[in-house]
């Protein structure tokens, strides 16, 4: 393990002392990437930035859907009571006409017998 | 609203880096130079071990436009040391998908201080040899951990993998490393 643990401190070593190594950049690059970062915009684009964040976007989907849901809810719940509105007028109509009406006079079901 | 717009893009006193990016994402042209400043050497070594040096100043511009653009996604929890090394990380990533490496790259190497140049010259190519040989996974841990000396915390952030993913991608990248370099005479 400590033998292992050497030999990584070496090779470490080693990789710093001949890592590739850049020049310095060349004279006005500085210059030349703050003009092209300008040039892509005046400011961070922060819409942009706004949108590509993933916690947003999944925070956003779940609103609409719990919105989407509720509306949903909201216009079933419209449509059944419109719906059951004319079935109780209806209801109410048959019971007086077929049957209130019919049961408030007694019905004639005796027969005369000396007839 | 003259003097707050000017408030607003003006170089905070204090000199950290959230500090500068929030400057930054006010419109402070001059905050963004300073981190300019602060990161392109780290941002150069980085594109030049994990790619080549023939792109290095495109590279470079783009980080640094990609880093402009996306200053104000940049989450709270996040260090921007972090974020910039992601950034130069994905660059070099495209970079080698457009196959825009050149072979030869020579030219663009910074000689050796030293009077011993043949050898640290010789060096310098296996080292450069034995990068080519990874792959970008191995070559990302290996040049992020051993050369630029970053934790393995830190390097699971920017590469958005497990720490026990970074250790065992160290481990196998020294392995391999260690055996091209005995392979080609590196006296360790």
């Amino acid at each position: 393990m400590s033998d292992n643990r050497f030999n990584d401190e070496r090779l470490k070593k080693y990789l710093q002392d001949h890592a590739p190594t850049p020049v310095a950049p060349e004279d006005g690059l500085e210059d030349k990437i703050l003009d092209a970062a300008k040039s892509q915009g005046a400011k961070p684009d922060l819409v942009q930035s706004f949108f590509s964040n993933k916690n947003f976007l999944i925070g956003l989907g779940s609103l609409l859907a719990i919105v989407t849901s509720v509306t949903l809810g909201i216009w079933v719940g419209q449509r059944r009571n419109a719906a059951l509105v004319p079935l109780e007028k209806f209801a109410e109509e048959t019971w007086d006409g077929a049957l209130g009406e019919d049961l408030e006079e007694e019905p004639n079901i005796i027969v005369d017998l000396e007839e | 609203m003259v003097l707050d717009r000017f408030h607003m893009t003006q170089t905070p006193r204090d000199d950290s880096d959230s500090a500068l990016v929030a400057a930054s994402i006010s419109g402070c042209e001059e905050s963004f130079r300073k981190l300019y400043q602060r990161y392109v050497v780290r941002v150069r070594s980085t594109l030049a071990r994990l790619t080549d040096l023939s792109h290095i100043d495109d590279m470079t511009q783009e980080v640094f436009v990609n880093i402009w653009r996306n200053l104000a996604s940049l989450r709270s929890t996040e260090t921007f040391s972090s974020w910039v090394y992601r950034i130069a990380v994905n660059v070099a990533l495209d970079h080698l998908k457009q196959g825009k490496r050149k072979s030869t790259e020579a030219l663009n190497e910074e000689p050796p201080a030293e009077k011993d140049e043949a050898s640290a010259i010789e060096a310098k190519q296996i080292v450069r040899a034995g990068l080519d040989k990874l792959n970008f996974q191995h070559r990302s841990v290996l040049v992020l951990h051993d050369m630029e000396q970053l934790t393995e915390k830190e390097i699971s952030e920017i590469l958005g993998i497990p720490q026990g993913t970074v250790k065992s991608r160290l481990f196998n990248a020294r392995a391999r490393m260690r055996t091209f370099l005995h392979e080609n005479g590196a006296k360790l």
